[in-house]
């Protein structure tokens, strides 16, 4: 865990800022914060997961608590609001709070002051802060990735992807506070998301030892195509509850190497279905 | 440098070095005597306050000997309670000559309006220079110049990125973005690289896209020959 003097402020702290980011849209940065926020808080860490995309917001739909957002993050950037009255506890897990996005601004709304305020207080008493960053490499996703310790660098096997992420990982060597103020660099992680073994098979999709090869960065995790995903998506339930998905259950590994432990990858190779699988379904 | 006190055996001097400001008293070529004169109790007048019990080194520019008066006038300079403790001068005769005063000889130094430099050249043709040395892999996005050097990457170059020296190139790991060696116009200039998945390569300006590359692909060396790009592999 990390150990460090963060903002200068003379005190150590254990909080563990990471960033989900891609540069791409649509790979699974929300539907990966959402999962591993529940996962973090589910364990025992109390973790806050923040939306970072402001005018688009995403976050509070996967979480379930899109009729719960009365003040957002842009709120209490401006001082309207209090960070207590703009975070949600979640219903399932009282270790988790969202701060979720405002639907009604801009990115510009973000100013560095203002977002190192409220990262300094979440601090204070969470575990894991986990930073939901918009697209793209403008402002917000800048802002998104600008104080975070760590990183996890969400790509699908597909080249554009990969591009994006590897010019993600090059921004988050460089633009970070880390970079500015010469500390040790952001730990990247890259997570492979999408996965699906048979179109690797095919030649339709690039395969884990290609994509580790073109970004050059330590892997957590394969999250294998599911169409679970979608369906939780739109039910409001992060993906990693649903404990018979294949996509629910790489991602509690992921949060189990988050936190130091080992685990062997699964859903990566091509698997014959056996009798009972083909009877019961997989 | 002089010793500073004379002190008893077992202990050792202290010798080193140093640079230490002083003036610089130019006679003109064209002074007798009188005129040098004239001139020193005018410099005086105007700024004696700064010049008194200041070292100086006396200069003769232009001249091809040390006048005949130097004794006289570096007795005068003392009697000002000027400190003249070197004299400019190159010829042995004249060394002799400033010796014999208690004075040490300095180098007459060179013009200082010198030729102006000629262009800074690629280190291709400047051995010793040392290269810039990138450890990480080069991302999509990221540029990287050695201006007057070598450029060494011991990662990869990302499909994106942009790799350029005055000097020549080296890839260590894959290199799947752009390569330019001698950008500054050095045909001199070569690329060499593990392994060729580039975007673009590029010496002195002249530039292969990927479907004009070889199917040799592995350790590569890219060189100009008669204005073509070369490719040779192992």
């Amino acid at each position: 865990m990390d150990r460090f003097n963060r903002f200068n402020s003379g005190e150590t702290t254990l909080t563990r800022i990471i960033v989900v980011t891609s540069g791409k849209g649509g790979v699974g940065k929300t539907t990966t914060s959402a999962a591993l926020s529940m996962g973090l808080a589910r364990a025992g860490h109390k973790t806050v997961v923040i939306d970072f995309d402001i005018g688009l917001r995403n976050l509070d739909i996967i979480m379930d608590c899109e009729r719960r957002v009365v003040f957002d993050f842009v709120n209490v950037i401006q001082g309207d609001a209090r960070l207590n009255q703009a975070l949600i506890r979640d219903k399932r897990c009282e270790l988790l709070s969202i701060l979720p996005a405002s639907q009604t601004r801009d990115k510009e709304a973000l100013t560095r002051e203002g977002v190192q305020a409220i990262l300094e207080e979440l601090s204070q008493d969470h575990e894991y802060i986990i930073c939901d960053s918009p697209a793209g490499i403008e402002g917000g996703a800048m802002m998104a990735m600008y104080f975070a310790d760590e990183a996890i660098v969400v790509t699908n096997p597909e080249v554009s992807s990969v591009r994006d992420s590897d010019r993600i990982i090059g921004l988050l060597q460089s633009k970070s506070r880390r970079a500015e103020n010469n500390e040790p660099p952001i730990r990247e992680h890259l997570l492979v998301t999408r996965y699906d073994p048979e179109r690797v098979g095919r030649g339709d999709m690039l395969s884990i030892e290609d994509v580790e090869e073109i970004l050059a960065s330590p892997l957590i995790g394969v999250i294998p195509e599911s169409e679970s995903v979608l369906r939780a998506s739109n039910q409001g339930i992060p993906v990693i509850l649903d404990e018979d998905s294949r996509a629910g259950q790489a991602y509690v590994d992921v949060v189990a190497r988050l936190t130091g432990e080992e685990r062997p990858l699964r859903f990566t190779e091509l698997e014959r279905k056996g009798i009972l699988q083909r009877m019961f379904g997989g | 440098m002089q010793p500073d006190t004379e002190t008893p055996s077992p202990i050792t001097l202290g010798l080193k070095g140093s640079m230490t400001a002083h003036a610089l008293l130019q006679v003109p070529a064209d002074a007798d005597e009188p005129a040098a004169t004239r001139a020193l109790a005018t410099l005086l007048a105007e700024d004696g306050e700064s010049l008194r019990h200041t070292p100086c080194i006396l200069a003769f520019p232009e001249r091809t000997e040390l006048p005949d008066w130097l004794p006289d006038w570096v007795e005068r300079l003392r009697q000002e309670q000027l400190v003249p403790f070197a004299v400019q001068c190159e010829q042995a005769a004249d060394r002799a000559r400033v010796h014999a005063l208690g004075l040490a000889d300095m180098p007459v130094p060179e013009p200082s309006f010198r030729k102006p430099r000629a262009a800074p050249r690629a280190s291709a043709e400047q051995p010793g220079q040392a290269p810039l040395v990138i450890r990480q892999q080069v991302r999509s996005g990221q540029q990287v110049y050695a201006r007057n050097q070598d450029l060494v990457v011991l990662a990869s170059v990302s499909a994106g990125a942009e790799v350029m020296a005055d000097g020549h190139i080296h890839v260590y790991g894959e290199l799947r973005g752009r390569a330019l060696a001698g950008v500054s116009g050095n045909a001199a200039a070569r690329i060499w690289c593990q392994s060729l998945q580039a975007e673009l390569v590029a010496v002195a300006g002249l530039y292969l896209l990927p479907e004009q590359l070889p199917e040799q692909r592995q350790r590569v060396e890219i060189h100009l020959q008669d204005d073509q790009l070369q490719i040779s592999g192992q």
